[in-house]
């Protein structure tokens, strides 16, 4: 999932940033509402992860424009200011979640990732096709209570495609969501990655479920 | 302990009492006044009497006679408590009573011709005494002016023997029961005594109520004060309804609500920020061990983060130690250690130090020092002060001015001196810098702690309490500083230090006089 973090402290966005990533979000950094703003106008966020004192322009203003640009991207508010009337204040702005500071990062990562599945509509966090049993909380992949090891970009991969199940999904929809803007990838690293991915599942003899859609890219039967 | 006797109480006790007292000694002398007046004119209806009476008495042949009809007068004659007359001849004997006086007169009385009171048998009398010589028959007959002249006077009984000599000298006694008069006077002081007790309570209700009445503003200033409490400080006693004495108090009541307020309000800010200023580090320290106890196989990003847990604590350590330093300036127990300081150094080393930030945020840092007004002189610019506060002073001045100036501008930092007496100096620094988001409102909270301008507390070099100590060091040091925002093509913030360059002084531990300014 693609995430972008608005945290102006460069320790906490270092920290959060390698915590998020290894959660299984791609994260891209900001660290002034400005800068924010750009980010979500130049690229398709599924969450972003807003403070609200931030210097140059204000994490509530950067949240009132995205809505007044119509903006759909969920926001998840992480603030130090933690008063009931700031944090209503918060969600009556266009938040979608809020969470004041100081804050235990498994929280973060449960919130953020039930934004997630608000946005793509899927109550789910375990899904199952066939004999094989993904879970997206403790990002496990099962087969016959026998797990299968996979790698960081490989889970990532089929999360997104298990959420989208029953749609092709571009290459370049998978490059927008596993690269950051100036670690581009390319569709070649897409496909090694799916490749490794079916050879995985292969591997368990229970066949390869992942579809190609020729010319356009990848999904997963619904 | 007791609790003091209320003011109204006192008035009203003391008013009361004071109003008693003018009653009791009006009624008092009304009284005995009233007593005389009547006792007088029961007396003098008494000698009327006694003189009609005499009136009646004749001299014939050297004997007396008596009219009748003096006998059958109706108040000597009445059953019921009857005037008595008594005559006694020179020798003592009486010569006649009244009808129903069945015992004797006093005939020598010894009082000349003053009313005296007699007892008998459980009634009191009034008696009136009168020694005369009566009338000759014939002269009273006749005309004879010499009869006049022996006749009997109120004015001198005792002394009508001038013409008639042959008549015999007379005592008459007449008296008359004070029954009535004493019932009258009991009466009347009764009267009086009640009189005296109905407006003794008339005046203390009459009393207790004015002065409740006009101690009401009091009462309600103090209803006013004890309504007041830190949730309510912007709440203020209305003026015009106090009366002229209290204006004044509630005037500076208000004024002190005030600056209550004002301190309440800072006080709270001062909370809010510090907290708000722990509130990001801890947020750091506890995120930071939450990732690494994660992932602790991930030792180059564990590393890292032990890296971010030493600075995090190493600033919370200069927070705390900043404003322990700001604590013990406040209380006074920071010594001094005064020495030749050369001020000219320490400012070089403050913008040697600064040049790194403001490369980073292109401002160009200026220093001038303008020592060609003072070439005589290699320590034109040397103070008495306490080098490593001066230091701290200096550094925290230009620190500031370069880290919140404008991208992009100039900061002019300028030393000067200006003789102010003999073997005595000014030495004024000054350093200036642009400060568009300041507005003039904001010069006042500058120094206060931990106050932004901007909410974001991003910077890890500046907590925001640089300038609340620089103002506890000036203040502490004897030195001056203004802060002010001049409006000119752009907004500049100036910070103007002003030091004496006086002799040596001897270690000071106290705290001196406020100095410090803001304007």
């Amino acid at each position: 999932m693609k995430l972008l973090l608005v945290e102006d402290s460069l320790r906490l966005q270092r920290s959060l940033r390698i915590g998020l990533e290894r959660s299984g979000f791609r994260v891209d950094v900001a660290g002034d509402g400005k800068a924010a703003l750009e980010w979500a106008s130049s690229s398709s966020y599924d969450i972003i992860v807003l403070d609200l004192m931030l210097p140059k322009l204000d994490g509530l203003s950067v949240l009132r424009a995205l809505r007044a640009n119509e903006n759909p991207v969920h926001v998840l508010v992480l603030s130090a200011r933690g008063t009931p009337s700031e944090r209503i204040e918060g969600l009556q702005a266009g938040a979608d979640d809020y969470l004041a500071k100081p804050f235990e990062f498994d929280e973060l990562v449960a919130r953020a990732r039930a934004l997630v599945r608000r946005k793509f509509a899927c109550k789910q966090t375990v899904f199952e096709v066939g004999p094989y049993r993904f879970d997206t909380s403790r990002r496990t992949l099962t087969c016959e209570q026998r797990e299968i090891q996979l790698t960081n970009s490989e889970f990532r991969v089929l999360e997104y495609l298990l959420m989208r199940r029953g749609q092709a999904v571009s290459k370049q929809a998978l490059i927008d969501h596993f690269y950051r803007g100036s670690d581009r990838g390319s569709a070649n690293a897409i496909e090694v990655c799916v490749h490794a991915l079916r050879k995985k599942l292969r591997d368990r003899g229970q066949g390869d479920w992942i579809r190609t859609y020729r010319g356009v890219g990848y999904g997963i039967d619904a | 302990m007791n609790a003091p006797m209320s003011l109204r109480s006192r008035l009203t006790v003391l008013l009361a009492a004071s109003f008693g007292a003018l009653l009791v000694s009006t009624g008092l002398w009304l009284g005995s006044q009233t007593a005389r007046v009547l006792e007088k004119s029961f007396d003098e209806s008494l000698r009327v009497l006694a003189g009609t009476v005499s009136g009646w008495t004749e001299e014939e042949d050297g004997s007396v006679e008596l009219d009748d009809l003096a006998i059958a007068l109706p108040e000597f004659t009445r059953e019921s408590e009857p005037d008595y007359f008594q005559f006694f001849l020179a020798d003592g004997t009486t010569l006649l009573r009244s009808p129903r006086l069945d015992f004797d007169l006093p005939r020598d009385t010894g009082r000349d011709d003053a009313p005296f009171d007699l007892d008998h048998e459980g009634s009191r009398l009034r008696c009136v005494c009168m020694v005369y010589r009566p009338a000759s028959k014939l002269d009273a007959v006749e005309g004879h002016p010499e009869a006049r002249e022996s006749a009997p006077t109120e004015s001198a009984p005792t002394t009508s023997n001038s013409g008639n000599t042959a008549a015999p000298m007379l005592t008459l006694i007449v008296a008359r029961h004070r029954g009535a008069l004493d019932a009258l006077l009991a009466r009347y002081r009764w009267i009086v005594a009640l009189t005296v007790l109905a407006g003794l309570a008339l005046s203390t209700i009459l009393t207790s109520w004015i002065v409740a009445k006009q101690l009401r503003p009091i009462r309600d200033l103090g209803r006013a004060v004890a309504g007041l409490d830190a949730e309510r400080l912007d709440d203020r006693i209305d003026v015009p309804e106090v009366p002229a004495e209290i204006h004044p108090l509630v005037v500076q009541f208000n004024a002190m609500l005030d600056r209550l307020e004002a301190s309440f309000a800072r006080e709270r800010r001062f909370a809010a920020n510090i907290a708000h200023e722990l509130k990001t580090p801890i947020c750091e320290l506890r995120s930071l061990a939450n990732i690494a106890m994660k992932w602790p196989d991930d030792t180059e990003a564990v590393a890292g983060f032990f890296q971010d847990v030493t600075d995090v604590s190493a600033r919370m350590d200069r927070v705390v130690t900043d404003l322990r330093l700001v604590a013990r300036c406040q209380a006074g127990i920071e010594p001094i250690e005064r020495q030749r300081v050369a001020l000219a150094r320490i400012v070089e080393n403050a913008c040697r130090a600064s040049n790194r930030d403001a490369a980073s945020r292109s401002v160009d840092l200026r220093f001038s020092c303008k020592r060609a007004a003072h070439p005589t002189s290699e320590r034109a610019f040397d103070v008495q002060s306490d080098a490593s506060k001066l230091e701290l002073i200096i550094r925290n001045l230009v620190g500031n001015a370069v880290h919140h100036a404008d991208e992009d501008s100039v900061v002019d930092v300028v030393l000067d001196a200006h003789e102010a007496q003999t073997n005595r100096r000014i030495i004024v620094f000054e350093v200036r810098n642009r400060a568009s988001s300041l507005d003039p409102a904001d010069v006042e909270r500058l120094i206060e702690p931990f106050w932004r301008k901007d909410e974001a507390r991003s910077s890890s070099t500046h907590a925001g309490l640089g300038l609340t100590l620089v103002m506890e060091l000036v203040t502490l040091l004897g030195a001056r500083l203004e802060l002010r925002l001049d409006d000119g093509d752009t907004t500049t913030l100036v910070a103007r230090l002003q030091l004496d360059s006086a002799p040596v002084q001897p270690r000071v531990n106290s705290r001196p006089s406020k100095h410090g300014a803001i304007s």
